[in-house]
């Protein structure tokens, strides 16, 4: 009966953990800032800035699905079979939510260009994304007795989760906000698995079922766990370069994001499988025994046989976007922009979008986001600017997925920055 | 509300959203065996307890001691060995003498009653002589006292000490405690000419008094000697006429988890052996043996001609250390006895009754009896019921306790008994649950499996059943509460009263597979 456990160990990494984290949204950041007429932040003192995200999305887990895992409660049949049914294609999964701070000096001058300042940004992210069979889903979601007599694969199973803190300094650039930050990493814990065979037999009578399994599950030190618990070092750059059009028709912006690794320590762990099991049940001998006690196998034992502790690497689920914002009528200016992370569920992101301000220091817009680990979504965004200095942007890159149970995803994104000591309000206060 | 107030306001908003509230479940369906396996004669009786002879029948051997008989008493060395008060063989004083000047020379031999027991010798398996001196002399005194005979790992045994001077009211106090572990102690006396007695000398001469004493001829000094916690390993003499009767249990787990019904055993036989370790002549008279079942009660008293008359064992022999005991033996078979009333009863316990006579004939050795004490009589009992056997309504009582946490997520769903069975005998069970201490509650389900028919030679045609316990969910969540099932199963032999055999090849396939509603949940 260990097989639920290892079926509750797989379930729980693919989605339990991305219901808490997600890929932090790229989206349209301080687009405001750069499409506006008022360039009058540069002349800030110095900015403090935060930000907070949370994503998920699928290309078939929908969001009344995904909330019992959030909120908790029954999955019935007819939600199982509503998110089981119609679609061939497997499942993908991701998700991530990141927090931080990010602090700009405008009143640097760095290598004597007075256009330069530095900033340094301390942030924590989450990041899990899994991809799973639709064998594999009715055998977690129903069990094998429809399977009886039957041998399903139900591999690939991928399945990651990752979370890291990260402490940064860098140097940008005032005029177009574009920025190089180098940052050291504390890994917290990850776990990876890579499954290229599963099966499960059952045969129709039920006296046997044989598991085959050829997978690897890594996981950092198991031992020390919570947030802030370093059980790796690295480092990761992120950079972003905004490069105006002429004419100030807006600008392009080239994005790198957690470009980096950690090093986890000897004591993550490796745990390898290669192996075909047979459970036959209990040996009807211990029944009889003068134990009186029955004792079922452990599955999961049986099928990890190897387990090793060293150092290993891992990459962070770095970003590369390219976006177009391209001004089309005084107020108002489109966007178009590509996304890649390097991961097998991650396919490709386009985006395509128009923002139009509504005052001259408000911006509101909707996208149209294609790709990810999930379809398509249509998302909106609000800017604003206000007298004090204070600066607001909220994004939702899926709208109906904020009401819809059938929706596939959800995701907000809340930046809140105030700009310090600016030319405007020392006169305020003069005055 | 001020802009600061409101962004707090939506950062606090999300981070209640993101609360967990309760566990994420899911009913899934399963298919799955749950034990399986052969079960053979072995596994029903017990390897320890089952043999087969040349043909394949298999034979219940049970072994065990009736009783051994403890003989310690027969042998115990007094607490107090010596207790004297000595003093000079002078009169007046206070006399000045010299070092080295005898005052006491005295060797003593003191004659124990051990209660008809005329012991030549003994040795010592555990324990300890303590030795105290008290000098009430104004003088130093050498005091030297020996006991005569005593030879072990130490050498002799003595205690020679300085003592210094007393006083009436305050004598100089010496303890020793020697162990004796291994020593032999001669009772026969200086001469060799008695029993139970020990000789001992204790010698007293002035000590060094840097040229002044003082000794009145009414000084003493007092000698005590007593044993200690002193176990005889060995004893040699003439040990007197002994007699004893014993009355004791021998519980029978055999049989323990059978219950109820009617059994009848064909050629079952019992041997009792009877060995005596002892040099002295012994009589054995069994004057009871009974077989009793507490539950139902019952008991049968075995008849058997040996049942109240003597049984004469002569006496082991002994040579250079080595014991070659002599054996009586004594077969109760269906021939002599009423054996097989006597196990049909299934008992759980045997009660017996025994007189032993040791030397009824009195001291015909002439005071060469010997006795080792950690081995003097064994009377041992070797059951063997071939299981030619029938059987009607004979229960076997079993309790399972379910440790899995798995199982804690049952939600309902049925269990599938398969057995092929090619014992001549049928089967019905049930399975309970099991509440608080031991009671028996709610049935969960039961089922019958069927007898092997049509003998072939010396086999039986297995037969096939298929039984189905269907579990409610409601039943589940008790027996998740209690974790404890009892199996209750009822033998009937086929074609009762005729017996059948129980051979080495008859098994019993068994194949339990569960259709299960499994609830999974996650944190």
């Amino acid at each position: 009966m260990r097989l639920a456990l290892t079926k509750r160990g797989i379930v729980k990494l693919a989605f339990l953990t991305a219901i808490f984290v997600g890929v932090a949204l790229s989206g349209n950041s301080q687009t405001l800032l750069l499409m506006s007429e008022d360039s009058s932040f540069i002349d800030s003192r110095f900015m403090l800035e935060v930000r907070g995200s949370l994503d998920y999305r699928s290309n078939r887990l929908n969001n009344e699905f995904m909330d019992k895992f959030i909120v908790g409660g029954f999955i019935n049949d007819e939600l199982k079979d509503e998110v089981g049914e119609g679609n061939d294609e497997n499942f993908r999964f991701g998700g991530g939510a990141s927090g931080g701070i990010r602090f700009y000096n405008f009143g640097d001058t760095i290598f004597k260009n007075p256009n330069l300042g530095v900033l340094v940004n301390l942030s924590s992210h989450w990041h899990a994304r899994a991809s799973f069979t639709q064998e594999f889903y009715d055998m977690a979601m129903y069990g094998n007795r429809q399977f009886a007599g039957k041998n399903p694969s139900l591999d690939p199973i991928n399945a990651d989760y990752i979370t890291w803190q990260q402490a940064g300094a860098g140097i940008f650039h005032k005029p177009t906000m574009s920025f190089v930050s180098l940052n050291v990493i504390n890994g917290q814990a990850f776990s990876s698995m890579r499954t290229s065979t599963a099966s499960v037999f059952t045969s129709a009578d039920g006296d046997q079922l044989t598991v085959g399994l050829v997978s690897e599950l890594n996981e950092s030190d198991t031992l020390y766990s919570g947030f802030g618990v370093s059980n790796g070092v690295g480092s990761a750059l992120n950079a972003r370069i905004n490069i105006p059009l002429k004419e100030s028709k807006g600008f392009v912006s080239l994005q790198l994001q957690d470009f980096g690794f950690i090093n986890w320590n000897e004591y993550t762990l490796t745990h390898r499988a290669n192996t075909t099991y047979s459970f036959t049940g209990a040996d009807i001998n211990d029944v009889f025994s003068d134990e009186n006690e029955i004792q079922f196998p452990s599955l999961q034992d049986s099928l990890f046989e190897e387990t090793t502790v060293s150092k290993q690497t891992t990459f962070l689920p770095g970003r590369l976007a390219v976006t177009l914002n391209h001004r089309i009528i005084e107020k108002g200016f489109y966007t178009l922009g590509v996304e890649f992370i390097p991961i097998p569920e991650y396919i490709p992101l386009g985006r395509i979008g128009y923002s139009h301000f509504i005052k001259d220091k408000m911006l509101a817009g909707l996208t149209a986001e294609y790709g990810g680990f999930g379809n398509l979504r249509v998302g909106a965004q609000f800017q604003w600017w206000t007298k004090s200095n204070w600066y607001l942007q909220v994004q939702v890159n899926d709208m109906p997925g904020m009401f819809l149970k059938n929706a596939k995803g959800r995701g907000a994104q809340l930046v809140v920055s105030k700009f310090f000591n600016s030319k405007d309000d020392r006169k305020r206060t003069e005055d | 509300m001020r802009t600061s107030q409101l962004f707090l306001t939506i950062i606090f908003v999300l981070s209640l959203a993101s609360c967990r509230k309760e566990e994420t479940r899911w009913r899934t369906e399963w298919k799955a065996p749950l034990a399986q396996g052969r079960l053979s004669l072995s596994n029903l009786v017990g390897d320890t307890l089952l043999s087969f002879d040349d043909g394949g029948l298999a034979h219940l051997v049970y072994e065990n001691q009736l009783t051994n008989f403890n003989l310690d008493t027969l042998v115990r060395l007094p607490d107090t060995l010596v207790s004297e008060n000595y003093s000079p063989d002078i009169d007046g004083g206070p006399f000045d003498l010299p070092a080295g000047i005898t005052l006491v020379n005295e060797t003593q031999q003191s004659t124990y009653d051990l209660g008809g027991a005329q012991i030549k010798e003994v040795r010592v398996a555990s324990g300890g002589v303590r030795i105290e001196l008290r000098n009430y002399v104004d003088s130093k005194l050498l005091m030297s006292y020996q006991l005569e005979g005593a030879e072990g790992p130490q050498g002799t045994l003595g205690y020679n000490i300085e003592a210094d001077a007393g006083t009436t009211q305050d004598p100089a106090v010496y303890e020793d405690f020697r162990d004796l572990s291994g020593y032999e102690l001669d009772l026969t006396g200086i001469n060799g000419n008695y029993y139970n007695t020990i000789a001992a000398n204790f010698l007293v001469t002035v000590g060094d008094n840097e040229g002044e004493t003082e000794i009145y001829g009414d000084d003493s000094v007092v000698v005590n000697i007593s044993f200690e916690d002193v176990v005889i390993q060995y004893a040699s003499g003439y040990f007197g006429q002994y007699e004893n009767e014993l009355q004791d249990t021998l519980n029978l787990e055999v049989f323990e988890n059978l219950s109820l019904g009617t059994m009848m055993v064909e050629e079952a036989s019992l041997d009792l052996s009877i060995t005596n370790y002892v040099g002295m002549d012994a009589r054995l008279t069994f004057n009871d043996l009974k077989s009793i079942r507490e539950e139902p009660q019952n008991e049968v008293s075995l008849s058997h001609e040996f049942l109240g008359d003597p049984i004469n064992i002569t006496r082991a022999t002994e040579n250079t250390g080595i014991v070659t005991p002599s054996e009586v033996d004594v077969e109760i078979n269906e021939g002599n006895s009423n054996i097989t009333d006597f196990m049909g009863v299934l008992p759980n316990k045997i009660v017996y009754d025994i007189d032993l006579n040791l030397n009824p004939l009195g001291d015909i050795s002439l005071g060469n009896d010997f006795l080792y004490t950690d081995q003097s009589f064994e009377t041992s009992l070797v059951l063997d019921i071939p299981l030619c056997l029938a059987a009607e309504n004979i229960g076997m009582r079993d309790t399972l306790e379910l440790k899995n946490e798995p199982l804690e997520d049952w939600a309902q769903g049925s269990v599938y008994l398969i057995v092929e069975n090619t014992f001549p005998f049928s089967a019905t069970f049930d399975l309970s649950l099991l509440e608080g201490a031991n009671t028996q509650a709610e049935l969960i389900g039961s089922g019958e499996i069927a007898a092997a028919t049509m003998p072939v030679g010396l086999n039986y045609v297995a037969a096939e059943s298929t039984s189905e316990i269907e579990i409610p969910a409601e039943l589940v969540t008790k027996i998740h509460q209690e974790n404890r099932i009892v199996l209750n199963v009822t033998f009937n032999t086929a074609g009762y009263p005729d017996t059948v055999k129980l051979r080495e090849q008859y098994y019993m396939d068994v194949l339990l597979t569960g259709d299960i509603d499994y609830e999974i949940s996650i944190d």
